[in-house]
C-alpha cells in the first residue's frame, strides 16, 4: 500500500523536534553564553586599558614603590584583581557546565520523557527508540561543540590580559581545567552519563540528581590526579633551579644511595646547624623535583581528555543496549 | 463525479436486526417512496459509514445483497448506481389481495385471538415462506 | 485482504517477579483489513498486549508479529494511541501538528490530520486542553500517518457522545477509504458493537476468545427447557431454578427444538457469561488461530 517509504530515516525530523521541546532552555543558555562572550571580551580590553594606563605612568608595580606611588600602585593591585576576579568566574561556570548539562540531559531531556510517557509520542510516530536518544545527544552535542569552543577560546585569549601582575599559571586546576580541549571533553562526558542515567533511572528528580553527583564526582578525581597521567621530568641537585612555569608534582630528598625520602624531613629544623646535623643522619645529599614543564600542556590535556572520552563512548554504548533490551 | 443521491440511513442497534439487512430495507423503501431512482448513485461506503459510525464491511455487505437483488449495479471506480425501481408499487395496494387479508383477519379474531397472537401467527408463517429467499 | 496484520505465538509478558504475568500464552492471528474490539476487564493485559504489538515493549516470552515483520520494522506503519494520549505538554496544538510532519517525512497528510484537529483552537497548549481535546489531537496524529494498523488503547474513554459518534465516523471513514486494520480496547463493549467485526477477548492475560464476532455469537445458544444433560454441547454458563435450566453453551451439533427453546446470545451477554465462567476454554475460530497461511479471501 505505502510506496512512501522515506529514503533514510535520518535524525533531521527528530532533532528539529527536541529544538522546539526545549526552545526557552536553548534561548536562555545562548543568551547567556553571549553575555559571557561580551563580559569577557570587555573586562579583557579593560584591563588591556588599566594595564597601559598605569605603565605609562611613573610608578611600577615591582620594588619598593615609594610614598608617592604607594596609593596608585594599590589601586592598581586592587583593579587587576577585580578584572581577574571575573576570568575567575567565567572559569568557575565553565568547570561546573558539565555537571549543569549532565542534569539537564539525564533530568528534563531524558528521564522526564519516560516517566511522564511523552516518549511514546516519538516511538509511535515512526522514530525507532534508537534514533529518539540518537536525537537526544546530537542535539546539545552539536550545540555544546560549538557554544564551549568559543567560551574556551575567548576565556584563554581573556585571561592572557590577566598576566600581570600576577602571571596565569597554566597548571592551576581552574585554568587548566579551562584551557585546550578539556572544557569540551568535560562537557561530553556529562552529556554521556546524563544519557545513561536518565535511560536507567528514568524518574527525572534522581536521575538529574545522580547524573550530577556521577560527573562531578569523576570530574573531581581526575583533576586531583591529573599530574599522574604523564610521566613527569626530574631535576636533581644540592639546590633546585625551578624554574617559572613548573608544575611541581613531588619534591623531596635524595640520599647518597639515590634512594628517595619524600617529604623535607630536615626542613623543620630549629637552625641551621640543626639542619645539616639533620641531613648527615639521613644521608641526605641532594634533593629531587618531579615537575611537569610547560611543554606536558598537551600531553596532559589529550590523556585526561581521551579518557574521558572513552568512558562517554562507554556509556553511550551502554546506553543504546540498554534501548534495544527493553523494546521490540 | 455524480453526486451521491441524498439518502440517510438510520441504524438502530437495538432492534435486533442485523446492521446490513437495515440498510436493505431502508434502502428499498426509499426506492419505494421515489427517494431514490434509477441512476442514482447511493452514499459511498466511506459516507455511509462516517455518519452513522458502523462497520464499512456491513455497508459493503448490504450493497452486495441489492446488487443480488438485482435493485443496484456497482460501477467499478464510479460508485453503486440504482437500477431499477421496486416493480410494482401497486402490489402493495394490489385489492385481491388485501381483500383476502383482512378476510382472515375477522375469521382469526372472531376465532378468539387477539392481536398479538394474530401478529405472532402472520410473522411466522411470513418467516417460514420467505425463509428460503434470505438464506442464500 | 491476505495476511495478518498481527500474528502472536504464546506471547507472554512479565513486568517483575512481584507483579506476575500480565498476558501469558497468548496466541492469535487478526487477518489485515478488519476492525477489531479488544475487550476484557481492567487489568486482563489488553493495553499490554497493544504496547507489545506497537514495539514499545520487549515481550518476555514467546513472539509478535505485525504486518509481516517485527514491530520495530513496521513501526512507520502502526499508529498507537495509548490510554494517556501522549503528547507533549509544553507544545502548542499547532506545533504538535508540525511534529508529526516532521517525524513522519515521506508519509504524513496534513490534510487528514488537520481535518480531526481543525476544530481545537491551534496555539493552544498542550497541558491546557480538556481530555476530549487531547483525544481528537492524539487520533489526528495518528490518521495524519495513514497507517496500515491502528492501535487504539481505550480511545473513546475522555469522549462525550456526540464527540465519540464523530470520532468514531472519522475512523470508520479511514478505514473505509485505505482499508485500515483497527484494533480499539475498551471495557465497555457496547460503545464499539457497532463498528468491529471482529472480537479479541482477553481475561487474566489469556485469549478466551477470538475471530469474526458474528462467526462466535452464532457459534453459540441459550438454551431454556428442563434441567437436563447439556451432552455434547460446551456449557459455557448453566443456571437451574427449580425445573428450569437456562444455559449458554457452545453449540456441537444440532440443538433439539423439542427439548429446547433455542435463542441467539448478545456479544454481551457472551462475554459476561465467560467472564463468570473463567474454566470455560477458549474458542478462537479459524481465521483466527496463530501460525498459518491464509490465502485472499
Amino acid at each position: 500500500m505505502s510506496t512512501l517509504t522515506p529514503a533514510r530515516p535520518s535524525l533531521r525530523g527528530p532533532a528539529r523536534v527536541v529544538v522546539r521541546q526545549h526552545r526557552w532552555t536553548l534561548w536562555i543558555a545562548g543568551g547567556l553564553a553571549l553575555a559571557a562572550v561580551i563580559a569577557l571580551v570587555a573586562t579583557a580590553l579593560w584591563s588591556a586599558h588599566v594595564v597601559d594606563t598605569f605603565e605609562s605612568g611613573p610608578c611600577s608595580a615591582e620594588g619598593d614603590p615609594g610614598r608617592s606611588c604607594y596609593q596608585p600602585v594599590r589601586d592598581y593591585l586592587d583593579s587587576m584583581g577585580a578584572l581577574s576576579g571575573v576570568f575567575n568566574l567565567a572559569g568557575l561556570v565553565l568547570r561546573v557546565l558539565p555537571v549543569i548539562v549532565s542534569a539537564f540531559v539525564a533530568g528534563p531531556m531524558i528521564a522526564r520523557e519516560l516517566e511522564s510517557g511523552t516518549f511514546k509520542f516519538s516511538w509511535t510516530q515512526s522514530v525507532s527508540p534508537a534514533r529518539w536518544l540518537a536525537a537526544k545527544l546530537a542535539v546539545p552535542a552539536a550545540l555544546l561543540l560549538a557554544g564551549v569552543s568559543v567560551l574556551t577560546a575567548v576565556l584563554t585569549w581573556a585571561r592572557s590580559y590577566a598576566d600581570t601582575p600576577y602571571p596565569v599559571q597554566w597548571h592551576d586546576a581552574p585554568v587548566f581545567s579551562t584551557s585546550g580541549v578539556l572544557p569540551l571533553a568535560h562537557t561530553f562526558f556529562g552529556m554521556c552519563v546524563g544519557a545513561l542515567a536518565g535511560l536507567l533511572i528514568r524518574r527525572t528528580l534522581p536521575a538529574l540528581a545522580v547524573s550530577a553527583l556521577v560527573t562531578g564526582t569523576a570530574l573531581t578525581v581526575l583533576t586531583y590526579r591529573r599530574q599522574e597521567l604523564w610521566p613527569p621530568r626530574t631535576l636533581t641537585g644540592e639546590t633546585l633551579n625551578a624554574k617559572e612555569g613548573m608544575w611541581w608534582v613531588e619534591t623531596g630528598d635524595l640520599t647518597s644511595g639515590g634512594e628517595r625520602l619524600t617529604g623535607t624531613v630536615c626542613s623543620q629544623s630549629a637552625s641551621e646547624a640543626d639542619r645539616l646535623q639533620c641531613m648527615t643522619d639521613h644521608d641526605i645529599t641532594s634533593h629531587y623535583l618531579d615537575y611537569h614543564p610547560a611543554s606536558h600542556f598537551w600531553p596532559l590535556q589529550l590523556v585526561e581528555t581521551g579518557i574521558l572520552l572513552a568512558l562517554a563512548a562507554a556509556a553511550v554504548a551502554v546506553a543504546f543496549r540498554v534501548l534495544r533490551r527493553r523494546t521490540g | 463525479m455524480a453526486e451521491s443521491a441524498a439518502v440517510e440511513f438510520r441504524i438502530d442497534r437495538r432492534s435486533g436486526v442485523a446492521t446490513y439487512l437495515q440498510i436493505v430495507q431502508q434502502t428499498k423503501q426509499a426506492l419505494r417512496l421515489g427517494v431514490l431512482e434509477p441512476g442514482d448513485r447511493l452514499p459511498t461506503a466511506r459516507e455511509v459509514v462516517e455518519a452513522t459510525a458502523i462497520n464499512p464491511n456491513t455497508v459493503l455487505k448490504a450493497y452486495r445483497e441489492l446488487e443480488r437483488e438485482g435493485l443496484v449495479e456497482a460501477r467499478r471506480g464510479l460508485g453503486t448506481f440504482v437500477r431499477r425501481t421496486l416493480g410494482s408499487a401497486a402490489a402493495t395496494t394490489d385489492p385481491p389481495l388485501r381483500a383476502e387479508l383482512t378476510e382472515w383477519t375477522r375469521r382469526a379474531r372472531a376465532a378468539g385471538l387477539d392481536k398479538d397472537d394474530v401478529s405472532a401467527l402472520f410473522n411466522d408463517v411470513l418467516d417460514s415462506t420467505f425463509k428460503g429467499d434470505q438464506d442464500s | 485482504m491476505t495476511g495478518a496484520a498481527i500474528e502472536a505465538n504464546g506471547l507472554g509478558m512479565t513486568y517483575g517477579r512481584k507483579s506476575g504475568w500480565a498476558l501469558r500464552d497468548c496466541s492469535f492471528r487478526l487477518p489485515a483489513g478488519r476492525i477489531c474490539a479488544l475487550v476484557g476487564p481492567n487489568g486482563a493485559g489488553k493495553s499490554t498486549l497493544l504496547a507489545l504489538a506497537a514495539g514499545l515493549l520487549r515481550p518476555s516470552e514467546g513472539s509478535v508479529r505485525v504486518l509481516g515483520g517485527t514491530p520495530g520494522e513496521a513501526r512507520p506503519r502502526i499508529a498507537y494511541v495509548s490510554q494517556d494520549k501522549p503528547l507533549y505538554p509544553q507544545l502548542t496544538v499547532a506545533d504538535t501538528l508540525w511534529a508529526g510532519a516532521e517525524l513522519n517525512p515521506g508519509t504524513w497528510d496534513r490534510e487528514a490530520a488537520a481535518r480531526i484537529a481543525g476544530p481545537l483552537p491551534q496555539d493552544a497548549k498542550v497541558k491546557a486542553l480538556s481530555g476530549g481535546q487531547r483525544t481528537r489531537l492524539a487520533l489526528a496524529l495518528a490518521l495524519g500517518k495513514r497507517p496500515e494498523l491502528m492501535l487504539l488503547d481505550e480511545p473513546m474513554a475522555d469522549l462525550d457522545p456526540l464527540a465519540r459518534h464523530e470520532l468514531m465516523g472519522l475512523l470508520m471513514a479511514e478505514a473505509a477509504e485505505q482499508s485500515t486494520t483497527i484494533v480499539m480496547s475498551s471495557h465497555i463493549l457496547t460503545e464499539l458493537e457497532g463498528s468491529c467485526d471482529y472480537l479479541l477477548f482477553v481475561d487474566g492475560g489469556r485469549v478466551r476468545l477470538g475471530g469474526e464476532s458474528d462467526d462466535i455469537v452464532a457459534a453459540h445458544a441459550v438454551l431454556t427447557g428442563q434441567a437436563r444433560d447439556l451432552a455434547p454441547h460446551t456449557v459455557v454458563e448453566s443456571r437451574t431454578t427449580g425445573r428450569q435450566m437456562t444455559a449458554l453453551v457452545r453449540k456441537e451439533g444440532p440443538v433439539d427444538p423439542a427439548a429446547w427453546d433455542v435463542t441467539e446470545p448478545s456479544l454481551e451477554e457472551l462475554l459476561l457469561a465467560h467472564l463468570r465462567s473463567p474454566e470455560a476454554p477458549a474458542l478462537l475460530t479459524p481465521s483466527a488461530h496463530a501460525g498459518q497461511e491464509v490465502a485472499a479471501i
